[in-house]
């Protein structure tokens, strides 16, 4: 499976994050004891931990934030460490978890920066660029919020304004932190909506999260981070079951199927 | 909000401080109209002809009493407040002002100490812009000492700096003459453009302008800055050498400007405010607007300064005097963006 996969990619590694061994150490605690992880184009891929397990220390390394105390991060065929945080960021776009700023940035404001790699940093935004910011826009169904204050309006519509920022970016992968985390189930199920357009269309995306039953649902793949190793990855079905509960969050968890390969989790 | 519709505000502005800076040089104790100013212009150019006394007149007034404070209002209300505008930004908080980093306890100490071994300008003034240096870099040094520098170690590395050279000043200040050194220092301490000649403008000019102009051209990466570290970096802003760049360009501006006029508070803190609440947060726009309106600021505060009273009123006196219900009413606007 992985030597079919590695040809397919041979034509262009647009798109395809790699992590080769990453280790990492935090004041005397090793977080990562050799991560090793591929991202393709199309696929949602969530990674799931509990807290503390180091999720967030991976997509910090993933986005060339912090660097490995081992091993190798590889980016559209090239290592990490030889890019620029330019070139990073027009290959991989970074989307936070939903915060607010002191200012009264406008959405438009928010994510016409998701523009700077790409024109420059001393640069203003040209036509070119205005136009981006609003076919994102759309493409979001965000376009009635773009003149209306980013720290006035809801959790939900902030993080579709952060991912909005990202596609600005024009870059092929997607990292999100917690994309779901303080979103009404609504605002949920409509980013994890786009999502699997984006991923459609031919974007990497990867996710952080800690709800495996959303993340189910979300995701053509999930990757499990157990004791600072990618435990297991794989579709859905295959890699979530009660077992691999146990593994992640230490509970007891009972996995009922329903039709058309759904499934729901119930602590015991 | 397009990127075009900051020329307009800079333009309009611009010329509405023009227009200020003519008729503040119409005013003082001598009285001089427009035309008597028109006449000096005209004249200087060699365009008219006018009685040698009167043009020696005219010029004594004119050139060397009060365009060197109208030009150093101009020039330090601006760089008070781009300082304040950019530190907000690196900061992400809308109560920083230029001092934070120690800037302003450093250049007291410095001048207090010029006032106590000389009294001769250029001792002072060179003592207050290396004392004010210093004291942001031991500021820098502080936020450093147990890891690297993060936004919460760097201000409490300038408070403690800050306190430090606040309380070294206190001790000068006990050692001084009381009747003649301690009167000097304390008058320095309150910010005067009364001193200020052409020869000390000609100094300041060019880096406090190089200084405008260089955080200016950090617009949009200030504004990336201001959502987060992190953001900014995957953004592919170089988030250390921005934050320390404007620091160092910041402080030199502000250390220059109050090493020649002493202590000015509240431009740095109110006028970012006001700006903001009438251009938006867009630091693009915003840095030139608040240089514009702090020059602004500080002219009609100089102009209350000399024009109101018989004698001159400090000009810190004035600035914090007229910051403080105009920053009431910043409070209230703003408060929503604060929450």
């Amino acid at each position: 499976m992985d030597v079919q996969r590695e040809r397919q990619t041979d034509v262009s590694s647009a798109g395809r994050v790699e992590a080769r061994d990453l280790h990492f150490r935090f004041d005397q605690r090793e977080i990562l004891k050799g991560v090793s992880l591929v991202l393709e184009p199309g696929e949602v891929v969530s990674l799931l931990g509990a807290n503390g397990a180091g999720k967030t220390t991976l997509l910090r390394l993933l986005l060339g934030l912090v660097s490995p105390t081992q091993g190798q991060v590889f980016v559209d065929g090239s290592p990490l460490a030889s890019l620029s945080s330019r070139q990073i960021a027009t290959r991989v776009a970074y989307v936070p978890q939903v915060h607010m700023t002191p200012f009264p940035f406008t959405v438009r404001d928010v994510v016409t920066m998701g523009r700077l790699p790409r024109n420059g940093l001393l640069s203003s935004p040209s036509r070119t660029d205005r136009d981006m910011v609003e076919r994102v826009l759309e493409k979001l169904d965000i376009s009635r919020l773009a003149d209306r204050i980013y720290s006035e309006i809801s959790g939900g519509e902030r993080q579709l304004a952060l991912i909005a920022r990202a596609l600005a970016q024009e870059a092929p992968t997607l990292i999100l932190d917690e994309p779901f985390a303080n979103l009404d189930f609504g605002y949920q199920t409509i980013v994890a909506r786009h999502l699997k357009d984006l991923a459609k269309e031919g974007h990497t995306i990867l996710m952080t999260g800690h709800d495996p039953q959303f993340a189910f649902h979300a995701s053509s793949r999930i990757a499990l981070l157990v004791d600072g190793r990618v435990e297991k990855a794989g579709p859905p079905a295959q890699v979530l079951d009660s077992g691999a509960m146990r593994k992640l969050y230490g509970i007891d968890v009972e996995c009922v199927s329903f039709a058309e390969g759904r499934v729901a989790f119930f602590p015991k | 909000m397009k990127a075009d519709s900051a020329r307009l505000p800079i333009f309009f502005l611009g010329l509405v401080l023009l227009a200020a800076m003519g008729l503040s040089l119409a005013l003082g104790r001598y009285p001089l109209g427009l035309s008597d100013i028109g006449e000096f212009i005209q004249a200087s150019l060699g365009l008219r002809e006018l009685a040698p006394e009167r043009y020696a007149l005219l010029h004594n007034i004119i050139v060397e009493i009060r365009l060197p404070r109208v030009l150093a209002a101009a020039l330090i209300g601006a760089a008070l407040a781009i300082s304040g505008t950019a530190f907000q930004a690196i900061f992400r908080n809308p109560l920083v002002s230029p001092g934070i980093l120690g800037v302003l306890g450093g250049a007291g100490f410095g001048a207090a100490i010029g006032l106590l071994i000389s009294g001769h300008w250029i001792v002072v003034q060179l003592l207050a812009f290396a004392m004010a240096l210093l004291a942001v870099a031991l500021g820098i040094l502080i936020a450093n000492l147990f890891g690297p520098g993060t936004m919460v170690t760097l201000i409490l590395g300038g408070i403690i700096s800050g306190a430090l050279f606040t309380a070294l000043l206190s001790i000068i200040k006990y050692t001084a003459d009381p009747y003649n050194q301690l009167p000097a220092i304390v008058y320095w301490l309150m910010g005067s453009l009364q001193a200020i000649e052409m020869k000390q403008i000609s100094v300041v000019t060019v880096p406090i302008l190089a200084g405008i102009v260089g955080l200016t051209l950090c617009g949009r990466v200030l504004d990336a800055l201001s959502m987060g570290d992190d953001e900014a970096r995957a953004l592919g802003v170089p988030v250390k050498v921005v934050r320390y760049g404007v620091i160092v360009a910041a402080t030199l501006i502000s250390a220059l400007s109050v090493s020649i006029a002493g202590i000015i508070g509240w431009v740095g803190l109110m006028v970012p405010n006001f700006a903001r609440l009438l251009f938006g947060p867009s630091n693009a726009r915003l840095l030139p607007l608040s240089a514009l309106l702090g020059a602004l600021f500080l002219l009609c505060a100089d102009c209350l300064a000399r024009g109101v009273t018989q004698a001159e009123i400090p000009i810190g006196i004035v600035t914090e005097l007229l910051g403080i219900p105009a920053f009431i009413l910043v409070l209230g606007r703003a408060r929503r963006a604060w929450l």
